[in-house]
């Protein structure tokens, strides 16, 4: 059985890169579009098959599972599960752009390169060499970069983007080479089993640093996978992407943000080795979710309102997965990931939605009648993560957790502003929600061997940050009218000015190349036509 | 000055090239150069490709007037200060338009100008000097304070209308955007709006003068005399350069000519009889009915006499649905309605169905931007949403039915029996504000346009047009032109009940056409997305039935035939189940539901049997005309100053987002970004986008599969009538005499074709031979 399961594993890495090769030494347009799609239905299947019958015989299983090629790469249900939600992801979105891209001449050249983002994301999942996962984590940035350049117009948004992953590749490859020169390993288990070969101080030629290697090397990390996930102030990449076909984004938000997740997975011992990098780690998680939501609740474009949707959320999951709750973590993200794929596929509607609540808004009384009992739904809402959460741990009964989460259903149903929505629909969201925690949970105990607990009460940091966002939400209800609230709304809107801070760069950037590297001609003039990126 | 007068004079001066663009989901096709109808059509081009930054050639003339911000960047590569305050201005203005999406949105009331104001005293991006500048020395009337900025900057006060145009022309999508709304009786929001621009100008560039130049030097001297520099040029001596890049494909224009005008006059010999037909059915001018009209000859034979208008069917109203607070504007963006109709709906389902959703959106969005109940709201929903995306993905239409179904079964459990039963029926249309006198004049009005005034069949239908598709921000520019980007179904229903009013047919004695009282008129709305028509028949007579179900049956038959064509032209995708026309319209995924007016080149004015069985491939806009009953041209004045300048508008609209999608389009469809729920942007640039998308117009690469032409016109009248209907209309004149469209008459008596290149001035065609 574990053969059959490392088989289909295989099957899910290998169909599409022999559909992509196949694809490049097709001439017709049909046939080879006709492969792509058809050989990432075959993948889904094979990542189903995978997925179940890990689930059927996992316990016949040894402590380690299925490993293969000398330990490079991996195949354990956190794999299984990616590779799953990936490779259906891409699914989707690949037949969706086979319409969506109608009569474009790249269409079959970007569901390629959709495809290869995909197979590389789900390499990289079941990677278990550190260097495998960084030459993994680097193709994503240069696939990424040629997919966005696939459109003409929108080659200074690659670059950005190109820029920002790049960034995020040098940290982690400088990381790598630390870790690899102190651990004298590549492999993630023996990384990990070695990581007190960290804690010494941090030497070069002879001078000793003030900090340990483990700092510098959890640093590194952190902000390889925050620039990767588009963790505030990193998020520029994400929103340049929205130059590209609509279908992109739905497979970034929904597969590729979501890498990072994956090496706080793998490499969260080394992670938190530093109690300060771990720090660090929960308290950027918290702003970035804090100001993802708030920037997007004032955006105006669809676009970029979803792209501040998914810094928040990626803010919210990174927090997740810094107290250790990393299965709550990898559940969040596969739901959000869904969750924002429609959205972004169905960005178009914004403008019939628009016109239907401007002609029936006000119906029912509209939303803000309600809002008093919106509250409690709110509160209702803000307790489902500390549940999840709950239900992932081996030490708490997950039957008195689900028991509380029907409580909470009955409550949140018991809204009015709920009940207008339709029991049936939150009934069957409630039950596909209970029945994905269990996945979930199962995600958490096979995947618990690896794990540390906790350190630093961290699990208490979660609680309270989502107390604070509770309390956040009310404050801020209260001040919308006041000075402050209007501040708030300011800086916000301005996307607590970023782009302006970037103008200072670039203009100190352009003139440093100026005066070292380029002699301008005097007809180097740019147009005047230049217009408004905001 | 500071007088206000003047400044508004000026901003008006300044806005005059502009075309006003309407929000998204009313855009309706229309010329986007309707400023520029004075000049020459060649000339008009050139000079807005010139003043919207496409085209350098022109970069001396006095339309390329720089602003200070521009002379600075020019100055200096390592600035962008034009693009530093486009993108203040965006934030601002466009939070202030939105109308739908944020969800923590701008405090309004008062204005622009105000609401920026009372925000940007907390924008840290602005120094504090400039804030107390803002608020200590700039009056708070917008009128003032762009003169005491004008005066700061240093523009004298004849470069004013130049430089305000080059403002407003930096961000074109915006400014027209706020034309429109001043039309709608914001009146001063783009002197705010141009207020916020200087302002911003000033705060960014002074800054920079200062380090690059020091104060009140050379640099500001020079600066008065280019900025303010005189410009006694005219318009008109400009643009010589144009022509060297023709726009216009003449050979092609003259060969579709030569072969229309042959197929037209070879076939008008052949005059079909004038049998009574069983049915009379008006469709609207549309090309795409063209298709439908000749099916449904093809399939009913002389069984049915087809006729075309303007889809309003000559009543402008302002109508509001059932539990709607939003009233639409059924007629052409040409004009205003002035009444207000009411749907009435005896049940609730309709009205509940809509608001449900309504509802469930607002929730959904409130709870995605809540700190509190985004994370755990995402956690729950989102593997719910797994199911929804394949559904969508590979099952387009099917979760739409399912859906349906489910809430249906739902709204029963709910609803009372008695609501239940009413919910079959249709709504009914509250006309109480037309008088009988005006129902009348309305309903004469429009028979006399289409010559159908003696020989009425039993039953005569009104067919109005719409379309559906599924994730389409343009979905307004396939619903009907005439009805201002909306369903034309309401019109048809309205014309309908005033005709089967027995007072108004009373009223229609006395103007000589008499109805017979056997005769029975039904509205109808035809869905170009899925070529289904749905009849809006009452209370029938059993004599009636008979010819109904015939009816029925081949506008059945006629929308197989004109599905079968449709989708022969259209690009097909790989598998073959997602390309019928029913899937297309409800396919979240396609980009090109049905080709809309794609490919319009002429319109008929004239009767059916001028054109009745020709195969006019849908590129034809066809009104019904009869000179014979228009010895005083009034119709013809009617139809020339309404349908003809709606049709020209039109082509207008398609044929510069296929000449140039960049400059007048909006784009690839695939990145489009809505915003506010009022327009559209491409990707992350600020300006609102103004034309169809490529995908509209089929562009690939910039180039456009199928060369657009202007409009040929053909009228069938006498000469000196044509003339008297043009002439009464400044616009149509300038429309024939600066070549916008070509003007052919057909002349009745000698049954030869003219050619009007001036209005008044004919030139006899040459009979071709076959």
């Amino acid at each position: 059985m574990q053969h059959l399961f490392v088989l289909s594993e295989l099957f899910v890495r290998l169909t599409p890169l022999c559909a992509l090769i196949g694809s490049f030494v097709m001439c017709s347009e049909q046939l080879k579009l006709k492969t792509l799609l058809i050989s990432q239905i075959v993948t889904v299947a094979c990542a189903a098959i995978g997925m179940t019958l890990f689930l059927v015989t996992q316990p016949l299983y040894t402590p380690d599972p299925a490993t293969i090629w000398h330990g490079l790469v991996k195949f354990d249900f956190l794999a299984s599960v990616m590779a799953t939600s990936i490779s259906l992801i891409t699914l989707i979105v690949v037949w969706f752009s086979e319409r969506n891209l109608l009569g474009d001449k790249t269409r079959s050249m970007f569901i390629q390169h959709l495809m290869a983002l995909s197979l590389v994301a789900s390499v990289l999942v079941a990677a278990n060499d550190i260097v495998l996962f960084l030459i993994c984590w680097n193709a994503i940035s240069i696939l990424l970069w040629r997919t966005i350049g696939l459109k003409k117009d929108a080659a200074s948004s690659s670059r950005i983007v190109l820029f920002h992953h790049l960034f995020s590749d040098v940290c982690f490859l400088l990381a790598v080479i630390l870790v690899a020169n102190a651990c004298h390993a590549t492999a993630i288990p023996s990384i990990v089993s070695n990581r007190g070969s960290l804690q010494g101080g941090f030497v070069v030629h002879g001078w000793s640093a003030p900090f340990a290697t483990s700092t510098l090397v959890g640093l590194l990390l952190l902000v390889a996978m925050g620039c990767k996930s588009a963790l505030f102030p990193f998020h520029k990449w994400l929103l340049a992407t929205i130059d590209a076909p609509t279908p992109l984004s739905g497979l970034l938000h929904a597969g590729i943000v979501n890498v990072s997740a994956i090496m706080a997975a793998r490499l969260y011992p080394v992670l938190i080795q530093s109690t300060s990098v771990h720090v660090l780690w929960l308290v950027w998680s918290v702003s970035a979710a804090f100001i993802g939501t708030l920037c997007m609740s004032t955006r105006s474009d669809t676009k970029g309102e979803l792209v501040f949707s998914t810094v928040g959320q990626m803010g919210f999951m990174s927090l997740e997965g810094g107290v250790g709750a990393i299965a709550a973590a990898i559940f969040h993200l596969i739901a959000h990931g869904f969750f924002k794929c429609l959205l972004f596929l169905q960005a178009h509607s914004s403008i019939s939605e628009g016109l239907l609540k401007m002609r029936y808004g006000h119906a029912l009384g509209g939303v803000d009648r309600v809002r008093s009992k919106l509250h409690l739904g709110y509160m209702c809402l803000l307790a489902v993560p500390v549940l999840d959460w709950l239900c992932m741990q081996e030490s708490v009964d997950s039957a008195a957790s689900l028991s509380v989460l029907f409580v909470m259903g009955a409550l949140i149903m018991s809204v009015e502003a709920f009940k207008r929505i339709g029991l049936g629909l939150l009934l069957a969201a409630t039950l596909t929600f209970l029945g994905a925690v269990v996945l979930a949970g199962d995600l958490s105990k096979f995947s618990a061997y690896y794990m540390e607990p906790a350190p630093l009460h961290s699990d208490w940091f979660l609680v309270a940050s989502i107390v604070a966002f509770g309390v956040a939400t009310y404050w801020l209800s209260q001040v919308r009218g006041a000075s402050l609230g209007k501040a708030l709304y300011v800086h916000a809107l301005n996307g607590l000015y970023m782009d302006e801070l970037g103008d200072i760069f670039r203009g100190s950037g352009r003139r440093v190349a100026r005066i070292f590297i380029l002699k301008r001609s005097s007809n180097g003039r740019r147009k005047t036509s230049a217009k408004a990126g905001c | 000055m500071g007088d206000a007068k003047l400044a508004q004079k000026q901003v008006a001066e300044a806005a005059s090239l502009l075309a006003p663009l309407p929000p998204i989901y009313r855009f309706a096709a229309s010329n986007p150069l309707e400023g520029f109808v004075g000049m020459q059509f060649e000339q008009a081009f050139a000079v807005s490709r010139a003043l919207l930054g496409s085209d350098d050639s022109l970069s001396a003339s006095p339309y390329q007037l720089l602003t200070l911000s521009e002379l600075l960047d020019r100055d200096d590569d390592c600035t962008d200060l034009t693009a530093k305050i486009n993108r203040k201005v965006v934030r601002y203005v466009g939070a202030f338009c939105d109308k739908t999406q944020a969800q923590w949105s701008m405090e309004r009331s008062g204005g622009l100008l105000k609401s920026w104001r009372l925000l940007v005293q907390h924008d840290w991006s602005l120094s504090r000097r400039w804030k107390d500048t803002l608020f200590e020395e700039l009056s708070e009337s917008s009128m003032v304070a762009l003169g005491q900025l004008l005066e700061r900057l240093g523009v004298s006060e004849a470069a004013v209308p130049s430089y305000l145009r080059r403002h407003l022309f930096q961000l074109p999508g915006w400014a027209s955007h706020l034309k429109w709304r001043q039309n709608q009786g914001e009146d001063s929001i783009l002197t705010e709006y141009l207020v916020m621009r200087l302002f911003y100008e000033l705060a960014i560039a002074q800054p920079v003068v200062a380090k690059r130049f020091g104060f009140k030097n050379a640099f500001w001297m020079r600066l008065k005399t280019v900025v303010g520099g005189d410009q006694g040029e005219e318009a008109t001596q400009l643009v010589s350069k144009a022509g060297q890049r023709s726009l216009v494909h003449q050979e092609q224009e003259l060969a579709y000519r030569d072969q229309l005008l042959r197929s037209l006059g070879h076939h008008f010999s052949s005059e079909a009889t004038t049998q009574k037909p069983d049915v009379q059915i008006c469709f609207c001018l549309d090309v795409r009915e063209e298709r439908f009209r000749r099916q449904l000859e093809i399939a009913g034979g002389s069984r049915y006499k087809t006729y075309g208008a303007a889809g309003f069917f000559g009543v402008p109203m302002k109508l509001t649905e059932s539990g709607s607070k939003l009233a639409r504007s059924l007629a052409p963006i040409i004009c205003t309605p002035v009444k207000s109709v009411q749907e009435v709906n005896c049940s609730k389902q309709q009205t509940s169905r809509h608001a449900l959703l309504a509802f469930s959106i607002m929730l959904q969005k409130k709870l995605k931007a809540n700190l509190a109940a985004a994370f755990g709201f995402v956690d729950i929903v989102g593997p719910i949403y797994a199911f929804a995306l394949l559904f969508r993905t590979f099952f387009p239409g099917l979760i739409q039915n399912v859906v349906r179904n489910i809430r249906n079964t739902i709204l029963d459990i709910f609803l009372s029996a008695d609501t239940k039963e009413k919910a079959h029926s249709h709504t009914y249309l509250n006309i109480s504000s037309f008088s009988l006198a005006e129902k009348v004049s309305l309903a004469h009005g429009f028979l006399a346009s289409i010559g159908l005034t003696d020989n009425f069949s039993d039953i005569i239908v009104f067919c109005g047009h719409e379309s559906s598709s599924s994730n389409n921000p343009y979905a307004a520019a396939l619903d009907c032109g005439a009805c201002g980007g909306n369903t034309g179904r309401f019109n048809a229903r309205v014309l309908s009940d005033i005709l089967n009013d027995k007072s108004v047919r009373d009223g229609l004695i006395e103007k000589n056409v008499t109805v017979p009282v056997s005769t029975i008129f039904v509205g109808a709305v035809h869905n170009t997305g899925t070529d289904q028509v749905e009849l809006f028949k009452g209370a029938l007579l059993e004599s009636h039935k008979y010819a109904m179900s015939f009816l029925e049956a081949d506008l059945e038959t006629a929308g197989v035939k004109v599905r079968a064509e449709r989708e022969a032209v259209l690009p097909r995708a790989l598998f073959d189940r997602f390309n019928d026309a029913a899937r297309r319209s409800c396919d979240p995924a396609q980009v090109i539901p049905e080709l809309g007016l794609l490919g319009n080149r002429a319109m008929v004015i004239g009767s059916r049997s001028l054109t009745r069985d020709l195969n006019l491939e849908g590129q034809v806009f066809l009104h019904s005309y009869d000179w014979e009953i228009d010895s005083d041209g009034v119709v013809l004045q009617g139809i020339v100053s309404g349908a003809l300048v709606v049709a020209s508008g039109i082509n207008m609209q398609y044929y510069t987002s296929a000449i140039d999608n960049k400059t007048f389009g909006s784009g690839n469809k695939v990145t489009l970004n809505p915003f506010g729920g009022i327009g559209v942007m491409q990707g992350l640039r600020g300006d609102l986008k103004t034309g169809l998308t490529e995908q509209s117009v089929q562009v690939q690469d910039g180039v456009p599969k199928e060369v657009p032409l202007r409009l040929l016109v053909v009228i069938r009248a006498p000469l000196s009538v044509i003339d008297r209907a043009v002439l009464a209309d400044a616009s149509v004149v300038n429309l024939v005499n600066n070549g916008w469209l070509n003007l052919v008459a057909f002349e009745p008596s000698e049954n030869a074709f003219y050619q009007g290149d001036q209005v008044g001035s004919w030139r006899k065609l040459p009979v071709l031979p076959d």
